[in-house]
């Protein structure tokens, strides 16, 4: 009886290749309109929901079909999930990708398909993408220094700041805090902490009392992402300090914690990416692509257009 | 005369049972999703979704093939994510340097392979037990590759002859697929040919009686946890390959998927008793999963839960079909052997 | 006296090296001794030990979890958003009957399905985050400026924080089951020899469903203590905490094998992770050298008290 059971297995195996190998011609994608795949870092990131709500629109208003692949902050995952998605048949891909180093293979599929590439923000891995648009994630440090400069000057507190990093695989958001560190220590201020808080709340939490211990007399924070800003801000008013009056907390990204954080007065300012433009921006780039046309490039050698970051205070505040 | 027969036969068609859910299962559960996916999943049969489909299944699979052989010894390997990022990063390093791919195999191999001595020599000289010893190895190996990289950079590399092992084929067939598949062989082969693999059957099931009849039981853990580097070395290759670079962040979590499969391919963890059948039937049916629930567009989120549920439905199966076959067969307890004996496996290392 | 020195040295080789190492980073890091740095560590050590001496029980009796982590930040999202239902009180125990009842589900699968635990909880991890994230929407839930779930994190009395005394009251109270109960009896039984504990009539599934049910609630109370620090509450919560909490039950001492179980050690092994985190923090040393030593320590120790511990024991032998 088992033996009729292997049997059988053994026949469904070569049926079903026997069927694949049959299959296999008539399957091409003839649907008039066109198709836009986006894949995504990582939907857990309200950052990324906010993009991928851009992108969607974006397509929807385009009349597009559109696919969506979540990389679940994984860089095999990242490939398989994308090759699937340029197996659907797609005419465009947009991509914010988990490790931009690994785009190679993907970049290498799309074109052999003849499939346009939209790097949508983190870097391109300097593969041969048709376009990426970038936040300057450099400049955006910059100016965080520039305001909590600014902050502390005219509080006259003491020219020491720290400085809180995402996890160490993340490499070009780790370029916020270089640009931060560059430009505090231009402007004459000691960096006495520099921290990995893992891009994670609770160890931005445990890494500012950690700060605060070490260092009584800091008087500004700027953390690499805004869960770990608001995880500092914590800390410091469970001090019985003030992130936004006493020691200056600066997060990035101006996520909706992060927003009602300085609302409620808990920590100084943000800098805002825009997301959901910048998921807009990819269709249109997309479709100019697939119209055949040639892009206004900000930096024509790495096919790179900027987006601009701006600072977040209560000022300013978006409601 | 009759009676007794008459039970043994019955004994026999219930292990029979046994044997083959336990060896056949999974690769049953894989043959009908592709078949149901074939006709109803749209894109599937594209003939190159599905080899994204069998080259996605080698990446852990090389290493599922080590796995098995550790898990089937009764210990397994927490540190083969770590083992995997440090391997691969040095080995983009070093193709990356000296333009030799040659050279990154050996590395990327031979170092998987120390840490795996490292890992054994631990075990058997000291005497912790695997799981504290491969949790702390991996803790180490992990900050060692931060600290060797100096904060994280991957090493990129895209010449021809090195992503060709990652993402090339033969007659259309994926090379890792390819890869995969000689790995298996060579662990089927050892595991099922060698007096090796019959040590390792039997410090699984019983390390005692094995020492008692003359196993070399510290020799043949510190072999099983150097296999384990080798086939990890491969999958890091081949990772590294694919993806035309490496850092020491690679794939956290890749222990656990590696470890999942395993058990998923019908392998004990109690030890003694799994095939390496089951896990490439188990590395198909994960891929498998992923690629289908993105051709249905599953949102993201609720593809966790689905995956984490078959998952549990494919592992409950046997202990379900258990209850059953007890409740029904009451009377024949007297010939039931050890069905009991796996429950409440906690992986006690 | 040698032998007491000897068993000392055996079940207590932790003690002395949480005091050795507190000197030395009191001496590296000058502000490591003070009160309110030492009263901060303690806090974090207590997080990790909450959930670890749930751990400590399922570890006894021979499982583990790997869901804790996930059970923690649903039971975080959950109690915030039942907030502004229940108030906070309420809501609080609103979240540890949520992590209970996870837990439950856990037992029932390993007893009931017979999945083994490590793969029954490692898939439940997945679940329960993929629910997680399905119920919040992956979005964050926050209360800001709302002090009253501060009094999960918070100081109580004389400047020490509420976590500190969950941790201390939930390790009595453990110990006391240990020792005393005929759950805890059963707990180590199962953990000795899983099949001569059934025979002997301990009603094993019964026993780990209570186990699980623990270890659910303590996770819960961790992810809510947490959750109460940032004031914030989202499904990327407390990742990684599974293997906090086992790290920590191991450099306690209490053994992967089952059958036996130190309370204090748990406390101790917690307390030690987090003197190295704190004080590598002061020190300013990048993270990556943080899990070096914490894997280091975890083998160090552990091989001390294999292979030192047997030495020194046989020495000290040889000597009378």
């Amino acid at each position: 009886m088992n033996q009729k059971i292997f049997k059988l297995i053994t026949a469904l195996l070569v049926l079903s290749f026997v069927l694949a190998a049959c299959g296999s011609s008539g399957e091409e994608a003839t649907s008039e309109s066109r198709t836009i795949g986006f894949s995504v870092y990582d939907m857990q990131y309200g950052f990324f929901q906010d993009m991928e709500a851009g992108t969607r629109e974006g397509a929807k208003d385009a009349g597009y079909d559109y696919i969506l692949v979540d990389q679940k902050s994984s860089e095999s995952t990242m490939v398989s999930a994308t090759i699937d998605l340029i197996n659907q048949g797609i005419d465009a891909l947009i991509i914010s990708p988990f490790k931009p180093d690994a785009l190679g293979p993907i970049v290498d599929a799309a074109k052999e398909k003849g499939i346009p590439v939209v790097v949508n923000d983190i870097g391109g891995g300097g593969t041969d993408y048709n376009v990426i648009v970038i936040s300057n994630n450099y400049e955006g440090g910059v100016m965080a220094a520039e305001h909590m400069d600014e902050l502390i000057s005219a509080a006259g507190k003491p020219k020491k700041v720290a400085s809180i990093t995402c996890e160490a695989s993340a490499v070009y958001a780790a370029r916020r805090n270089v640009g931060f560190e560059a430009k505090i220590k231009e402007l004459g201020y000691e960096v006495v902490a520099t921290l990995s808080g893992n891009s994670q709340q609770e160890q931005g939490y445990k890494v500012m009392q950690d700060i605060l211990t070490a260092n009584p007399d800091v008087s500004g924070v700027f953390s690499c992402n805004d869960p770990m800003a608001v995880g500092a801000a914590q800390a410091i008013s469970d001090a019985g300090l003030s992130g936004a009056s006493d020691i200056f907390v600066i997060g990035f990204n101006a996520d909706e914690i992060a927003l009602e954080s300085i609302k409620a007065g808990d920590m100084a300012a943000t800098v805002q990416q825009v997301p959901f433009e910048m998921g807009k921006m990819t269709v249109e780039l997309a479709t100019q692509l697939m119209n055949g046309k040639t892009l206004a490039y900000d930096n024509a050698e790495l096919r790179e257009i900027f987006v601009p970051v701006n600072l977040i205070t209560l000022d300013n505040i978006p409601n | 005369m009759t009676v007794a027969e008459k039970q043994i036969k019955k004994f026999s068609v219930k292990l029979g049972w046994d044997l083959l859910w336990e060896r056949y299962g999974i690769a049953t559960v894989v043959l009908i999703a592709w078949v149901i996916a074939f006709f109803f999943v749209p894109n599937f049969r594209n003939p190159d979704n599905m080899l994204n489909v069998i080259r996605q299944s080698a990446f852990v699979g090389c290493a599922a093939v080590g796995m098995t052989i550790a898990i089937i010894s009764g210990t397994f390997d927490l540190s083969v994510g770590s083992t995997l990022a440090l391997s691969a990063y040095l080995g983009l390093m070093v193709v990356s340097t000296t333009e030799s791919v040659l050279l990154a195999i050996l590395v990327t191999v031979l170092v998987a392979m120390l840490i795996g001595l490292i890992n054994g020599l631990l075990i058997t000289k000291v005497g912790i037990s695997a799981f504290i010893t491969t949790l702390g190895m991996s803790f180490i190996v992990r900050g060692l590759s931060y600290i060797i990289s100096k904060g994280g950079e991957p090493v990129r590399y895209n010449a021809k002859a090195f992503i060709w092992w990652g993402n090339g084929s033969f007659l259309r067939i994926p090379i890792p697929f390819i890869i995969f598949i000689i790995c298996a062989l060579a662990g089927w082969f050892i595991l099922k040919k060698t007096p090796f693999g019959r040590y390792v059957f039997s410090i699984g099931t019983n390390e005692k009686a094995a020492k008692v009849a003359g196993v070399p039981v510290q020799r043949t853990i510190i072999f099983i946890f150097i296999i384990v580097g080798l086939f990890t070395g491969i999958s890091a290759f081949l990772i590294g390959s694919r993806l035309y670079s490496a850092g020491p962040g690679l794939e956290p979590g890749f222990e656990l998927s590696v470890i999942a499969a395993v058990v998923l391919g019908g392998t004990r963890l109690a030890g003694g008793r799994g095939s390496i059948l089951g896990t490439i039937a188990a590395c198909l049916l994960y891929a498998t999963m992923g690629n289908i629930l993105n051709l249905l567009h599953a949102d993201a989120f609720v593809q966790r839960v689905a995956v984490g549920m078959i998952l549990l439905l494919a592992l409950s199966i046997e202990g379900i079909r258990q209850r059953i076959f007890e409740h029904s067969s009451r009377r024949i307890t007297t010939l039931e052997i050890e069905p009991n004996s796996n429950e409440y496996q906690g992986g006690q290392a | 006296m040698k032998k007491f020195l000897v068993e000392f040295w055996k079940s207590y080789s932790i003690v002395i090296v949480v005091i050795v190492i507190g000197l030395v980073l009191g001496l590296l890091a000058p502000r490591f001794l003070t009160k309110d740095n030492l009263i901060n560590v303690m806090t974090n050590a207590s997080l990790v030990a909450i959930v670890g001496l749930g751990m400590t029980l399922a570890i006894a009796s021979g499982n583990f979890d790997l869901s804790v982590g996930a059970t923690a930040s649903f039971a975080g999202c959950i109690s915030f958003s039942l907030v502004p239902i229940l108030g906070v009180p309420l809501s609080i125990i609103a979240g540890v009957i949520v992590g209970a009842v996870v837990g439950l589900i856990n037992g029932l699968i390993i007893s009931e399905l017979r999945v083994p635990a490590f793969i029954a909880t490692l898939s439940m991890m997945t679940i329960v985050r993929g629910f997680t994230l399905i119920f919040t929407n992956g979005r964050d839930l926050y209360l800001f400026g709302q002090t009253e779930y501060k009094i999960l994190s918070g100081q109580l009395i004389l400047g020490i924080s509420t976590p500190i005394f969950f941790a201390i009251g939930i390790a009595l109270l453990f110990g006391f089951v240990k020792k005393y109960t005929r759950f805890g009896r059963h707990i180590l039984a199962m953990g000795g020899n899983l099949s001569a504990a059934s025979r002997s009539g301990v009603r094993t599934s019964f026993v780990l469903w209570g186990i699980f049910s623990i270890v659910g609630a303590t996770a819960a109370l961790t992810g809510m203590i947490i959750s109460s620090q940032v004031l914030t509450a989202n499904a990327r919560l407390a990742t990684g905490l599974e293997l906090s909490a086992i790290a920590v039950v191991i450099l306690g001492g209490t053994a992967l094998s089952g059958g036996q179980a130190t309370v204090i050690g748990t406390l101790l092994g917690a307390l030690l992770i987090s003197m190295i985190n704190n004080g590598l923090n002061l020190l300013n040393v990048p993270i990556f050298y943080q899990e070096l030593t914490v894997g280091a320590l975890m083998l160090g120790a552990l091989a001390v008290k294999m292979q030192k511990g047997f030495k020194i024991s046989s020495l000290l032998r040889s000597r009378s």
